[in-house]
């Protein structure tokens, strides 16, 4: 067993080297032997997002704010990940702080999508789903605040589960907007995130958000409710009409009308239904998430760590601190350790927040958010998981959305209900757009609170009878083939 | 709605963010078509709807107030530790504290 671990692992690393130039999913590779412990993970392989603090492994978040940054702790996740016995590899490229829709906006330069170079993988946890899709072990462990596990996972052909909220501990998580964040994992299949987040999952005494008594069994997402042929009986589905409407690519809605008519076959029924806040859904999360966003950041301050303008990188001092009040110099270690888009949104969130506005704005999104939570929890009466689109559209060409803002903000429009409202959404990809190259199209699918074991079972049979989780990018194809070639070549010579 | 001004140079001091003339220009645009777009929740009906801040519903989530380490020798050599690695991520340390510039 070992043995095939330092295989593996080795293997991995050999993949990193030869694709990591074209890819940069990640930020640093951590070198390390096999994990010894025997635990339910112990033959896998994971990264982990940058955003995820490390003990003793540098941590940035995608920010030239923490470049350097070795943490003196280490988050609950990694902790229960390695002592269920995976082993890290790494850590994978984000928009700085989890912001954004496409990695673009890392301090580090973007990650490209494995399945088109001139693409982008989504985001902010676009370096994990690049890592998945592009084999760099066996998962990879994202965050998610308002679709930043299931776009990129949708946009590169991977899995992706963004879990309730409080499942998972957030304790060693870079916060960007706390009522909103949940960790999770991305992996080729279903079965492998279930086995994840079983690993996961679970209360700590360190999260005071996180949730007691709410195990989780990955066992128990291959359990059939019908017959062999029809292992999703009983199971209703509903569509929501507002996430079909105008705005979805033409082959994109095919592919996951197509989705949704296998989990027919599959022996589901098939519910229309209405959700009459979900429109504004986005509008209501892009005042809450830049509100807590400017509340999370404003610890940065470069005093007790992260970026100082008195300091160069090389140690050496750049000038007197005593030439600066305090205030002064947070606000230049401020202005020099965040990009623009963080800068945004701490601007955007504290304007919202800032008196004469508040009730109109945070207060009214608030509210918002009530009646969208009573929408689902409506909609959860009568159907037990709700079929969307994951993402609009495929895969974008790096650089199309970056000088607009407000265009970026718009790929999350059918993910972000689900952080608003608290409950899990997977991501399960569903076919492809077939342009010059093939871009992955996924199929999101929506569970109530703790409904996790539901929308999974319906992902896992899903991926009994298609093949779509196990196709793999060209760049990997083709890369597999000529190192065949030069091994062939090699025993001619 | 819509036609609110805002002073970003005053967020900006309230965000402790020191912002160029450029920067401070661009975000006010950016962010007029952004509160442009959220207005559309100004047409939702919300009287009397209660505000969700978060969706656990759990409510003061207390630890017992106990000692980690009962030996006192243990826990100061403990938080010893702590503090070495702490302060290894600290700009600059003076006597073991984190140095900080006038505040007044």
């Amino acid at each position: 067993m070992r043995n095939d671990l330092t295989e593996k692992l080795a293997a991995t690393y050999e993949r990193i080297e030869r694709l990591e130039p074209g890819l940069h999913a990640l930020l640093k590779v951590v070198k390390t032997g096999p994990n010894p412990i025997t635990g339910p993970l112990a033959s896998m392989v994971g990264t982990i997002k940058d955003v995820v603090i490390t003990e003793g492994v540098e941590t940035t978040a995608g920010s030239k704010m923490l470049k350097g940054w070795i943490p003196p702790y280490e988050a609950t996740l990694v902790k229960r990940l390695k002592a269920a016995g995976a082993t890290l590899v790494g850590k994978n490229n984000c928009d700085a702080w989890a912001h954004g829709s496409s990695t673009e906006n890392s301090d580090f330069g973007p990650t490209k999508n494995p399945w088109d170079v001139t693409r982008v993988p989504g985001g902010s946890s676009g370096g994990s789903a690049a890592a998945v899709a592009a084999g760099y072990g066996d998962f990879s462990i994202g965050t998610d605040t308002g679709g930043s596990i299931r776009q990129p996972a949708a946009l590169c052909g991977v899995t992706g589960l963004k879990p309730t909220y409080g499942r998972v501990s957030r304790y060693g998580l870079i916060a960007m907007a706390s009522s909103l964040d949940c960790p999770g994992p991305l992996a080729r299949d279903a079965a492998t995130c279930a086995r994840v987040l079983e690993a996961m999952a679970g209360n700590d005494p360190l999260d005071a958000t996180s949730v007691p008594n709410k195990p989780f069994s990955a066992v128990k997402i291959k359990k059939s409710t019908g017959n062999q042929n029809k292992p999703l009986s009983g199971l209703k589905i509903g569509l929501p009409k507002e996430y079909f409407g105008e705005g979805l690519h033409s082959i994109v809605r095919v592919r996951v009308q197509d989705a949704i008519n296998e989990l027919q076959e599959l022996g589901a029924e098939l519910v229309e239904i209405s959700l009459p806040s979900a429109p504004a859904a986005l509008a209501a999360y892009y005042i809450i998430q830049p509100a807590e966003v400017s509340s999370n950041l404003a610890r940065f301050d470069g005093i007790r760590f992260g970026h100082t303008v008195t300091k160069m990188a090389n140690g050496e001092w750049r000038m007197a601190k005593s030439k600066l009040n305090h205030i002064e110099l947070v606000k230049q270690n401020r202005a020099e350790g965040f990009g623009d888009e963080a800068k945004r949104r701490i601007i955007l969130g504290t304007f919202v927040l800032s008196a004469g506005y508040v009730d109109a704005y945070y207060k009214k999104a608030l509210q918002v958010r009530t009646l969208l939570r009573q929408d689902f929890a409506r909609a959860f009466e009568t159907v037990d998981v709700i079929a969307t689109p994951t993402t609009p559209n495929p895969a974008f060409k790096l650089g199309e959305k970056t000088s607009d803002p407000l265009s970026m903000y718009l790929e999350d429009i059918y993910t972000v209900s689900a952080n608003l409202v608290g409950i899990p959404g997977v991501s399960v990809p569903c076919g492809f757009v077939e342009q010059k190259t093939e871009l992955p199209v996924g199929l999101q699918l929506l569970g109530p609170m703790w409904g996790e074991e539901t929308i999974l079972r319906a992902a896992y049979w899903y991926q009994q009878v298609t093949a779509w989780h196990t196709r793999q990018p060209a760049i990997l194809e083709n890369q597999i083939a000529s190192k065949s070639q030069a091994r062939g070549d090699n025993e001619q010579s | 709605m819509t036609d609110i001004s805002f002073d970003v140079a005053h967020l900006a001091h309230l965000a402790r963010l020191d912002l160029t003339a450029t920067e401070q220009a661009r975000l006010a645009v950016e962010l007029a078509k952004v509160l442009t777009f959220v207005d559309q929740l100004q047409t939702i009906e919300t009287e009397g709807v209660a505000e969700t801040a978060q969706v656990t519903g759990l409510v003061n989530i207390l630890r017992d107030d106990e000692l980690r380490i009962k030996n006192d020798e243990l826990r100061i050599e403990e938080l010893q530790k702590q503090r070495e690695k702490f302060l290894v991520a600290v700009p600059e340390v003076e006597q073991k504290m984190v140095k900080v510039p006038v505040i007044l």
